[in-house]
C-alpha cells in the first residue's frame, strides 16, 4: 500500500531578477491499496510527475509524508527504492547494450544475479511480449519496444509497488493494449499500482480508484462511479473537467 | 562494493562497444610514438643536414671576390639566391638565409671602412635561423682574418686582442632537447584524451539519454555510482597512457642515429617512471572531466565545457617553457605543471627524489576526492537529475 498525506513541493529556479518560484505540489493526499490500480488523473502541469518523483525518493518533499509499504520516503530512502518499481517519464536505455544486458544491469544493482536473474529476465520478456528482442542491442528500438524494456527493467526485482508515469504516452494502439494487459496481470498478482495519465478511456478501463489532481492539489479521491455521482455527470471526462477546471469549461 | 563493481562492469562493457572510445585509445597510443619519432628525426636531420650543407646563398657575390674566396677555403659552395626571397619568407616557405653584399664592398674594405652586409632569414623557421647563424659566423671569420692582417701589417701581435678564452663544458645536455618538451606533453594529453569520451558518456550521456533518473531510482548509494563510473574512466585513461608510453619505448628501440637516440632515450625505466608519475594524474583527470561533464545536459555541451580543461593541460607545459620557469617546489603542487616538470627532469637526467614524486601524487589524490565528493552531491540535485538535453 502507498499512503500519501499532504505532500507539498516548491521549486525555485534562477537567481536575482530571474528568480521564479513554482509551487508544483500544494497538498496531494491519497491511498493506493494493494491488488488495485490507482490512477492519478490530472491536466498537464497538475503536479502528477512531481508527486511520483517524491514517492520514488528522487525529490524531497517540503512537507507532508509518503509511505511505501511501511517505509517512509524521507527516512528510509533505500528501503523505498528497494520496494518500488518505477517507470518514469525518463526511459533512457543504454543503446550499446542488449535488452537483456540493460535489464540485467538493474537486476545486479538490486543484488540479484546468476541463473535466477536470467530466468526472471526471460519470463519478463515473455510476459511483456518482446522475447525476440532480448538479445538485440536497443539502438533503433521503437518507442513501444523501448517502453517494454524499461518496464521489464523496473520490474526485474519483482517489486510490491509499481509507479508508472504516463506509460502509454507515444504508444500505438497495439502496444498500449499489450501494456494494459500487463498492468491487469500485475494487479491480479496483488501488487499496488499507481499510474498517472490524462487519457480517460484508459483510466476507466483499468482503474478501480481515481485520484484527480489539479493545480497541485487532490480534488477528488474515490472510484470512477463515485466521481461521476459526485459531479452528476455521465462520462468520466465531463466529471474530470468539472473537478479539475471548475464549471463552464 | 558489489554495486560499485556492477557499475564498473557495465560502463566498461558500454565503452568497449563504443567505437569512438576505441578509435581514440588506439590512435593516440599507436600513432603518438612513431609520429613523435618522425617529427623529431625530421627536425634533427634537417638541422644536421643544413648545418653540414656546403651551400651558402650570397647575393651580389661578384662585389666581394675575397670574401667568396674565404668561403670557398672553408669548404663552402657559394650560390646566388633564388628570385623572390622576401616573398618566400613572408609566405613561410624559405628554409635558408641569404647574405647580401653591397656594391663597392671590396674597395670599402680595402680603405678600412666599416662595411655593412645583411643576412636575410625567417626567424620563425629553425632551419632558416641555423643558416643565418652559419653565414654570420663565416662573415665574422673573414672579418677577423682581415683585422688580424691589418694588425700584423702594423706590427701588432693579434693575440694581444684576446685576454680570455672560454671553453664550454656541457653536462647532461645530450639527454635534453626536443624530447624533454614533446614527450611529457604528449603523455599528459594522452591521459586526458583517453578519459574524455567515457567521462562525458557516463555523466552528460546519462542525462542526455534520460537514463540517469531511472538509474538513481535503484537502491544504490551515490558513492557506489560515482566510484564505479570513475573507475571505468580511470581505466580508459590508464590504458591510453600505457599504450602511448609503450609506443614511445618501442619507437625508442628503433632509433639508430646517434643524435636521435641521445635526444630520445625512452627505455623501460623511463616508461615505468612516466607511468608511476602520471598514474595519479589519471585519477585526477578522470574525476575532473566527469565533474565538468556532469553539469552538461548532453554530449555537445559537455565537449564545450571539457575543452577548456583539455586546452589547460596542453597549455601548462608550454607556459613553463615560455616563462622559462625554473624548477621550483611550488610547481610540484600545481597539477600538470608538477608532472611536466618531473618528466622534463627525467629527460634531462636530473635527480628526482621520492618526495618530488609523492607531492604531486598527494595533490592529485586530494583533488580527486573533492571532485568525486562534489559529484555525489550533484547527483542529489533536482536540476542535474531531471534537466535533460
Amino acid at each position: 500500500m502507498i499512503r500519501v498525506e499532504g505532500l507539498t513541493k516548491t521549486f525555485i529556479t534562477g537567481r536575482g531578477a530571474q528568480r521564479t518560484v513554482v509551487q508544483a505540489v500544494r497538498g496531494v493526499s491519497f491511498t493506493a491499496p494493494d491488488g488495485a490500480i490507482t490512477a492519478l488523473l490530472g491536466p498537464n502541469g497538475a503536479g502528477k510527475t512531481t508527486t511520483l518523483r517524491m514517492i520514488s525518493t528522487l525529490v524531497k518533499p517540503d512537507s507532508g509524508t509518503a509511505m511505501v509499504g511501511d517505509a517512509d520516503v524521507v527516512r528510509d530512502e533505500q528501503k523505498v527504492r528497494a520496494e518500488l518499481g518505477v517507470l518514469s517519464d525518463a526511459r533512457g536505455l543504454y543503446t550499446r547494450l542488449t535488452a537483456r544486458e540493460n535489464i540485467r544491469y538493474y537486476g545486479e544493482l538490486r543484488g540479484l544475479g546468476g541463473d535466477d536473474l536470467e530466468a526472471r529476465i526471460s519470463s519478463l520478456a515473455n510476459l511483456l511480449e518482446f522475447e525476440p528482442l532480448l538479445e538485440r542491442r536497443t539502438e533503433g528500438f521503437s518507442t513501444g519496444e523501448k517502453l517494454k524494456v524499461s518496464l521489464a527493467r523496473a520490474l526485474v526485482h519483482d517489486p510490491k509497488h509499481v509507479l508508472l508515469d504516463e506509460p502509454t504516452n507515444g504508444l500505438d494502439v497495439v502496444s498500449a493494449r499489450a501494456l494494459r494487459r500487463m498492468l491487469l496481470k500485475l494487479k491480479e498478482s496483488g501488487k499496488c499500482l499507481v499510474f498517472s495519465s490524462h487519457v480517460m478511456q484508459e483510466v476507466e478501463a483499468l482503474c478501480e480508484r481515481v485520484v484527480v489532481v489539479a493545480k497541485g492539489q487532490t480534488m477528488h479521491e474515490g472510484t470512477v462511479a463515485e466521481l461521476k455521482a459526485r459531479t452528476g455527470k455521465d462520462s468520466l471526462e465531463d466529471a474530470f473537467v468539472e473537478l479539475a477546471f471548475g464549471q463552464g469549461v | 562494493m558489489r554495486q560499485l563493481l556492477t557499475v564498473l562492469k557495465k560502463e566498461v562493457l558500454d565503452a568497449v562497444r563504443d567505437r569512438r572510445v576505441w578509435l581514440v585509445v588506439l590512435v593516440t597510443s599507436l600513432v603518438s610514438g612513431p609520429l613523435m619519432l618522425l617529427l623529431m628525426s625530421k627536425l634533427l636531420s634537417d638541422l644536421k643536414s643544413k648545418a653540414e650543407a656546403r651551400e651558402v646563398l650570397v647575393d651580389n657575390a661578384k662585389a666581394a671576390p675575397k670574401l667568396v674566396n674565404f668561403f670557398e677555403r672553408q669548404g663552402r659552395v657559394v650560390k646566388p639566391p633564388p628570385s623572390g626571397v622576401r616573398e618566400s619568407i613572408e609566405a613561410g616557405r624559405f628554409d635558408d638565409a641569404v647574405l647580401t653584399i653591397p656594391e663597392g664592398f671590396e674597395d670599402d674594405v680595402a680603405h678600412g671602412k666599416l662595411v655593412n652586409v645583411t643576412v636575410l632569414h625567417d626567424r620563425n623557421r629553425a632551419q632558416s635561423a641555423t643558416a643565418a647563424h652559419t653565414l654570420e659566423r663565416l662573415v665574422n671569420g673573414w672579418s677577423q682574418e682581415v683585422g688580424m692582417q691589418r694588425l700584423l701589417v702594423r706590427g701588432v701581435d693579434p693575440a694581444l686582442l684576446r685576454s680570455v678564452r672560454t671553453t664550454v663544458v656541457t653536462i647532461g645536455a645530450s639527454r635534453s632537447g626536443a624530447a624533454g618538451v614533446l614527450v611529457p606533453l604528449v603523455a599528459l594529453i594522452s591521459a586526458v584524451i583517453g578519459a574524455l569520451a567515457i567521462a562525458i558518456d557516463v555523466t552528460a550521456g546519462e542525462r542526455e539519454r534520460g537514463s540517469l533518473e531511472p538509474l538513481l531510482m535503484n537502491p544504490v548509494s551515490a558513492w557506489a555510482l560515482v566510484l564505479g563510473k570513475w573507475a571505468a574512466v580511470v581505466l580508459a585513461s590508464l590504458v591510453t597512457l600505457t599504450g602511448t608510453v609503450t609506443s614511445f619505448s618501442i619507437a625508442g628501440q628503433f632509433v639508430r642515429d646517434a643524435t636521435m637516440s641521445a635526444a630520445f632515450q625512452f627505455g623501460l625505466n623511463e616508461a615505468g617512471y612516466t607511468l608511476a608519475l602520471l598514474g595519479p594524474f589519471c585519477l585526477l583527470v578522470s574525476s575532473i572531466l566527469m565533474l565538468a561533464a556532469l553539469f552538461a545536459r548532453g554530449h555537445k555541451e559537455a565537449q564545450a565545457t571539457t575543452s577548456y580543461l583539455v586546452s589547460l593541460v596542453s597549455i601548462a607545459p608550454s607556459l613553463s617553457l615560455f616563462l622559462s620557469l625554473q624548477d621550483s617546489t611550488w610547481q610540484l603542487f600545481v597539477p600538470v605543471m608538477g608532472q611536466n616538470m618531473l618528466l622534463s627532469r627525467m629527460f634531462r637526467g636530473s635527480p628526482v627524489t621520492a618526495v618530488d614524486v609523492l607531492i604531486p601524487a598527494a595533490v592529485c589524490v586530494v583533488l580527486t576526492s573533492l571532485a568525486l565528493f562534489a559529484q555525489t552531491r550533484l547527483l542529489q540535485r533536482e536540476a542535474i537529475v531531471f534537466a535533460r538535453g
